[in-house]
């Protein structure tokens, strides 16, 4: 043990005679590096003089401890638990919820898919109806007022909707005149009133092989309108594509089928 | 239960088990609140929970001691300053943080006790106390087995004779030469860890101020 030591020791402890303590406490009064070392066996000592008590209470601080954690972590728990409860209520959206969306997204999907597929069927005839129209007849009128021009009577029965009565009308014309663009184009749309479209698109080839300046639109489209019922679209559409580059009535109509066809 | 002051302060001297669990219950979760709000976690809570509880035990048997304010009061001001010293320990910048956060957020613009007349003891002398304490107890529980009883029954009040018979020394002057030699070791250990220098030079901060 050093000297420092012992003569704190013996300052502690009480061994020191009159004379050593007047020197001792002197030296505190200059020596702070003692006073400190003095101070630290204090301390020290009360530390040590008091453990044992302190572990004595140690001992019920941890029963106390345990007891009590016990019960606030039991606390803790409920209150994150009603915390969450709290968030899980605010938040939940019921199960069956996500399945009706989960149907309701299906449904949509299906008829779409259903729509796109069967769509194209229908379309034709669909389309055939939306844009098909009888032609208006002609008021047929000699230059003659006297002379009556000979397909008069044919229009007549074409105007009565009599379309077979037309048809057989136009079929005498047509074999004494086999020119006359009247009678073969509304031969063409007896021909469609009465759901014979073969006979004419025959009758509207004609018309558009000879150009005529009156009847190559119309009958460009009534053929494509034809050629819509017989299923036919590409045919259809080769028509429809000629409209759509001239400047006539069928344009816009033209290029407004093509769309819904494409 | 309601305990008063003195009811507290005499049940700790006797380690009366009613009024710890009531200490606890009446203010672990304040305690707790405080700590988890400037970095700390329910395991800082509970440590420093029980270091102000063995510093306020240890000024309970060594002094006379009245409060002047509620028990309460005093006891989460131990608490929060053992929290503020902790965290400065640990990390500056974060105790410097926390530290302003509180003052800024607290009415009373000070670390003091905020029992206003309570003047009997020093809040930083029982930090610095329990600091202490906390170090002795670290060096002083890795010594020797033997050396811990000696000192442990020398500071005890035990005998010489009776220390002897209880270590299995042959003599008394044995028991002392061990005694003085165990002592020696536990503040030369002592001196020689970092953290005594520095409760000293806050010691010396506080004594300036």
């Amino acid at each position: 043990m050093t000297d420092t030591n012992n003569r704190i020791e013996k300052y502690l402890e009480g061994g020191m005679d009159a004379g050593e303590l007047k020197l001792f406490e002197a030296e505190l009064l200059i020596n702070p590096a003692l006073a400190e070392e003095l101070q630290l066996h204090r301390d020290v000592a009360g530390f040590l003089s008091r453990y044992g008590k302190e572990q004595d209470f140690r001992k019920t601080l941890d029963e106390a401890h345990y007891e009590y954690m016990k019960e606030f972590d039991k606390q803790e728990e409920r209150q994150k638990q009603m915390q969450r409860q709290y968030a899980g209520h605010k938040r939940r959206i019921p199960v069956y919820a996500y399945w009706i969306a989960a149907a309701v997204v299906l449904i949509i999907l299906v008829c779409t898919l259903v729509l796109k597929f069967t769509e194209k069927k229908k379309s034709n005839e669909i389309l055939f109806a939306e844009y098909y129209q009888t032609h208006e007849p002609f008021c047929v009128r000699s230059s003659d007022s006297l002379q009556k021009n000979p397909s008069a009577d044919c229009m007549k029965e074409y105007s009565k909707k009599n379309y077979g009565e037309a048809l057989s009308c136009f079929k005498k014309l047509l074999n004494s005149d086999n020119n006359n663009r009247i009678c073969i184009f509304f031969s063409g749309i007896s021909y469609i009133e009465t759901k014979n479209y073969k006979d004419a698109i025959a009758c509207f080839n004609i018309l558009t092989e000879k150009k005529d300046i009156n009847f190559s639109n119309a009958s460009l489209w009534y053929s494509g309108l034809c050629y819509l019922k017989e299923n036919k679209t590409d045919s259809a559409l080769v028509c429809f594509r000629k409209l759509v580059s001239t400047d006539g009535f069928y344009k816009e109509k033209a290029h407004d089928i093509i769309r819904e066809l494409e | 239960m309601i305990f008063s002051n003195k009811e507290i302060i005499d049940g700790l001297r006797i380690h009366n088990k009613d009024v710890v669990n009531y200490v606890y219950k009446e203010n672990f979760k304040r305690v707790f609140i405080f700590i988890t709000k400037y970095y700390g976690t329910k395991r800082d809570a509970e440590d420093i929970f029980h270091d102000a509880f063995i510093s306020l035990f240890n000024i309970l048997t060594e002094k006379k001691f009245k409060l002047s304010c509620a028990f309460t009061t005093f006891f989460i001001a131990i608490c929060k300053n053992l929290w503020f010293n902790e965290i400065r320990r640990r990390s500056h910048t974060k105790a410097n943080t926390a530290f302003n956060d509180y003052l800024e957020s607290s009415c009373d613009k000070s670390l003091q006790w905020e029992c206003t007349d309570f003047d009997e003891y020093d809040i930083n002398e029982i930090i610095i106390q329990c600091e202490k304490d906390n170090l002795f107890r670290f060096h002083f529980e890795r010594m020797e087995e033997i050396c811990k009883r000696v000192l442990l029954l020398y500071f005890g009040k035990t005998p010489m004779k009776e220390i002897a018979a209880a270590t299995g020394f042959k003599s008394e002057h044995t028991v002392k030469v061990r005694k003085h030699y165990c002592q020696e070791e536990l503040i030369k250990n002592i001196k020689n860890d970092p953290e005594y220098n520095k409760i000293i030079g806050r010691i010396n901060v506080v004594k300036t101020e």
